[in-house]
C-alpha cells in the first residue's frame, strides 16, 4: 500500500523538515483575555434571557392560574343558575299539574249535575 | 500519538496527564470557574489559533474562530463527557467550524487574504519566525519559502488540509486525526498520502534548494 506511513519515514521525509520552516501562528497576547471576556458576555446574556423566560413564565403562570379560576366560578355560576331555573321549572310545571287537575276536578263537579238534570 | 510510540513511551504517559487535567479543567468550568476556563485557553490557545490561521490563511477570522471554538467549548463545559481524548473532540469544534466557514467562503466567493501581494512576511499578520539573525538575502528566501508552504497548504482540498495541519504541526496520530475527520484510518492515511504528494510537487524548488543547503 503506497500510503502506508512509516512515523519514523515521515521524520526523515524532507517535506516534512521544509514545512517545519512555516510554524504555526501564535495568536496574540489578549487572545485569552478577550475570550475570556466574550464567554463571560455569552453567559450574562444567556442569564439574563433566563430571567426574562422566568419572569414571562411567572406572569404566565399567574395569568393561567386567574383565568382557569375565573372559568371555574364562571361555569359553576352558571351551573347553579341552570339547576335553579330548571328546579323553579319544574316547580312549576308541578304547580300547573296540581292547577290542572284542580280545575279538571272543579269542571266534572260542576257538570254532574247538568246530567242529573238532564237525566231526569 | 497511539501509533508512533511505544506503550511505555514517557511521552505517552505526558500526554495521558495532560489529557486528564483538561477533563478536571472541564469539570471545574462546567460549576463556572473562570480561572480553570483561562487556564483551558492559555494551554491550547496556541494550537487552535495555529490550526485555524494555517486552514484559512487569513489572521483575522483565525482569531474569531479560535474564539468561537473556546466559546462552543465553554457553552458544552455542562454536557461534555469524556469518552474520546478532550483534544481530540476540541479539535472536531474546529473542525466544524473550518468547514462550515469554508463553505460560507464558497458561498459569498471571498478572495483569501493570502493572495495578496507584497504584503511583508508572505502571510499577512501570522506571526512568522524572528529572521533577525539572517541576512537580507536569507530571510527574504525565508520570507519566501514560508509563504510559498502556506500557500501550497491552502490549495490542499480542505480534507487534506486539516490532516496534514494535524499531523504535522498538532502531532496528531493517525487514529485521532481519523476520528476528527469523522473518517477510517486508512482513509486518513490515504489523505495524508495526497497531501504529502501534492505538497512534494508544488514545493519542488524549495525542497531542492535544502538539499544544496545540506550538501
Amino acid at each position: 500500500m503506497p500510503h502506508d506511513h512509516d512515523p519514523h519515514s515521515e521524520q526523515e521525509d524532507p517535506l516534512w523538515s521544509l514545512l517545519a520552516q512555516a510554524p504555526l501562528a501564535r495568536p496574540e497576547p489578549w487572545f485569552a483575555t478577550r475570550t475570556l471576556a466574550l464567554c463571560r458576555t455569552m453567559r450574562l446574556e444567556i442569564e439574563a434571557e433566563l430571567v426574562s423566560i422566568r419572569r414571562i413564565w411567572r406572569w404566565a403562570f399567574g395569568g393561567g392560574i386567574g383565568i382557569c379560576l375565573a372559568v371555574t366560578i364562571l361555569v359553576v355560576q352558571v351551573h347553579s343558575e341552570v339547576a335553579e331555573t330548571k328546579q323553579q321549572r319544574k316547580v312549576q310545571e308541578a304547580f300547573e299539574v296540581v292547577a290542572s287537575l284542580g280545575s279538571d276536578a272543579d269542571s266534572s263537579a260542576s257538570a254532574t249535575p247538568t246530567s242529573d238534570s238532564s237525566s231526569l | 500519538m497511539k501509533d508512533d510510540v511505544p506503550n511505555d513511551d514517557p511521552a505517552r504517559g505526558a500526554a495521558g496527564e495532560s489529557d486528564a487535567h483538561d477533563k478536571r479543567l472541564m469539570v471545574q468550568i462546567a460549576t463556572g470557574d473562570e480561572t480553570a476556563l483561562r487556564e483551558l485557553i492559555e494551554k491550547h490557545q496556541g494550537a487552535v489559533y495555529g490550526t485555524i490561521a494555517k486552514m484559512l490563511g487569513d489572521p483575522v477570522e483565525a482569531q474569531d474562530l479560535a474564539q468561537q471554538v473556546f466559546v462552543r467549548v465553554y457553552r458544552a463545559a455542562g454536557s461534555y463527557r469524556a469518552t474520546a481524548q478532550f483534544k481530540t473532540w476540541m479539535f472536531t469544534i474546529v473542525r466544524n467550524l473550518v468547514f462550515n466557514e469554508h463553505r460560507r467562503r464558497s458561498r459569498v466567493s471571498l478572495v483569501p487574504l493570502h493572495s495578496s501581494e507584497g504584503e511583508p512576511g508572505g502571510s499577512p499578520g501570522l506571526d512568522l519566525p524572528d529572521h533577525a539573525a539572517r541576512t537580507p538575502d536569507e530571510a527574504a528566501l525565508q520570507r519566501e519559502m514560508i509563504q510559498a508552504i502556506d500557500g501550497a497548504i491552502l490549495l490542499l482540498p480542505e480534507q487534506q488540509r486539516l490532516a496534514i495541519v494535524l499531523r504535522r504541526y498538532d502531532e496528531f496520530s493517525y487514529e485521532e486525526i481519523a476520528q476528527i475527520l469523522k473518517t477510517s484510518v486508512p482513509a486518513t492515511k490515504s489523505l495524508l498520502f495526497r497531501a504529502r504528494e501534492t505538497l512534494r510537487v508544488a514545493l519542488q524548488d524549495y525542497l531542492e534548494i535544502k538539499e544544496r543547503q545540506s550538501k
